[in-house]
């Protein structure tokens, strides 16, 4: 949320990274170091599957300062099949369809910028699959 | 062994308090208790989760000792996030227990409105994985609409059902002169009111609140001695989930509250059907009914349609948040557990006044931070308890 971890974290978002442990196979969406559930070390990092469908979603209508320029936006709960991410939903005609069940793909897109330094920040939005 | 009781409590009326800073707000809300036991305090801990944050003061512990007009005593800032108020009391109690301390001052302080709405919904969010906002957008409120949409889904309910907590939460605080809002709502208003984070409305979303709170705990031998009233703590417990709400197996699962519940409830030797007064942590409606599911009190999937049959109300068999909850009585974060605290203390002493519960004997308090991320539990107890 500084210019600095925006730039630490960049290809976990662009690349729509997630966090697999070799051990038990669990995939995060948070960095791991440890896994929560065997408490195995052997993590590695794991490009996600960029097409699932939408589990889960709200539409987000009084944003924080830095995303306000996109609402009303729509963040889903997206089932990738072996794992679920949460992610914005971009180009959708209407925020007021049901989008329950829908096909999506992930887009690079940009997320925020910083209005003084002028910084622009990266990741992955998912949009409907036409 | 020696219980730890609380004998005391001050607070000041949760709402948007221009004209005041962090300081007034602990200051007039502390002044009561120091005028009457300042000489035998010990030690202060104080919650506060983002003084950081919106009034950009830190080393509260001290900074508040210093306003209080203390010299030279212990003091403690804990920051548990929503949870930071509970958790200071906790550390007190333990301090207690450890024989350190025989009497303690606990409270929380929170002043937002220092800083403007959009900072304020990004500063709420700091409770949880901050990858969740920085990666989304989503905020605090659209994290427990996500929560709400699933309840609705999985159990095949009217979405009116999520949101009769709030109704019932305003009805309470209407007599309730510390409250932030003391008017009645209904579940059309509700439902009618302009969307904040589909399909969560203005009216299921507690507040942006100031507030603060004391209590005074000390060894029940003291409280004895010194020939005091009392609320005894008879079980304590507290535990953590993962902070990453996308992680967690089941998103209706609130582990912490129920791992903490249940510890707590051993201690006290009591079974949830045993407590005559509730109060849970509803920061939003949907988070009210799955703590109350994970308190054991109703099975999953029932506890929204149980509060719309009433069994929540203050004259139910079950009164949850008798003073208005997060919702109405307000929700200023970091001191909200001792507003809790403070009101299940006002049940059990027979000083809720026209908010009274009759017959109440046992009490549960649940604060929980970053929607269960944290959660502690208390059980309190009316006068000496066996």
């Amino acid at each position: 949320m500084t210019e600095v971890s925006d730039w630490r974290n960049r290809i976990e978002r662009y690349r729509l990274l997630g966090y697999r442990c070799t051990s038990c196979g669990t995939i995060y969406f948070m960095r791991r170091r440890i896994c929560p559930k065997c408490a195995s070390k052997e993590i590695i990092s794991i490009e996600l599957p960029k097409n699932g469908y939408i589990d889960n979603y709200t539409i987000i209508r009084q944003a924080p300062d830095r995303f306000k320029k996109y609402e009303p936006y729509a963040v889903a709960i997206i089932d990738l099949n072996n794992v679920k991410v949460l992610a914005q939903v971009t180009d959708l005609s209407s925020t007021n369809e049901n989008l329950d069940g829908i096909p999506v793909e992930a887009v690079f897109r940009i997320l925020y910028e910083y209005g003084k330094s002028g910084h622009i920040v990266y990741g992955t939005k998912f949009r409907p699959v036409i | 062994m020696d219980r730890v009781v609380i004998v005391d409590y001050s607070l000041i009326p949760v709402g948007e308090h221009w004209d005041k800073d962090l300081g007034d707000l602990a200051f007039e809300a502390a002044e009561p208790l120091i005028d009457k036991y300042r000489e035998i305090i010990d030690a202060l801990y104080i919650g506060n989760a983002l003084g950081l944050y919106c009034n950009l003061q830190g080393n509260l512990g001290a900074y508040v000792a210093d306003v209080l007009g203390f010299n030279n005593i212990e003091a403690f800032c804990v920051n548990n996030a929503e949870a930071s108020a509970l958790s200071a009391m906790y550390l007190a109690i333990r301090a207690i227990l450890s024989g350190e301390q025989d009497v303690v001052l606990v409270g929380g302080v929170e002043k937002i409105t220092d800083i403007l709405n959009r900072k304020i919904i990004e500063g709420l969010s700091l409770s949880v994985y901050h990858g969740l906002l920085n990666k989304t957008g989503i905020s605090l409120a659209g994290i427990a609409a996500l929560m709400a949409r699933e309840y609705i889904k999985r159990y095949n309910l009217d979405r009116k059902y999520i949101s009769y907590l709030s109704v019932q939460d305003h009805e309470n605080a209407v007599t309730v002169k510390h409250a932030q809002f003391r008017s009645k709502i209904t579940i059309e208003k509700v439902l009618n009111s302009p969307l904040i984070s589909d399909p969560l409305t203005i009216f299921d979303i507690s507040p942006v609140s100031d507030g603060s709170a004391f209590v005074l705990l000390m060894k029940e031998s003291l409280a004895k001695e010194y020939g005091l009233n009392y609320v005894s703590i008879l079980g304590m417990s507290m535990a953590t989930q993962t902070t990453c709400i996308i992680d967690r197996e089941d998103i209706l699962d609130f582990k912490a509250t129920k791992l903490a519940a249940k510890k707590a409830l051993e201690e006290a030797g009591l079974k949830i059907s045993d407590i005559n007064v509730f109060e849970v942590n509803d920061d939003f409606s949907i988070t009210g009914v799955l703590s109350l599911e994970s308190l054991n009190l109703f099975d999953k999937g029932k506890a929204a349609i149980e509060i719309a049959n009433g069994k929540t109300k203050r004259t139910g068999i079950f009164p949850v948040n008798t003073f208005g909850g997060l919702k109405a009585r307000g929700h200023p974060i970091g001191a909200t557990g001792i507003y809790q605290v403070s009101e299940v203390f006002m049940q059990l002493m027979n000083l809720a006044g026209d908010n009274q519960v009759n017959n109440a004997k046992y009490g549960l308090v649940q604060n929980y931070g970053g929607l269960d991320s944290i959660s502690c539990v208390f059980i309190l107890g009316k006068g000496e308890v066996a």
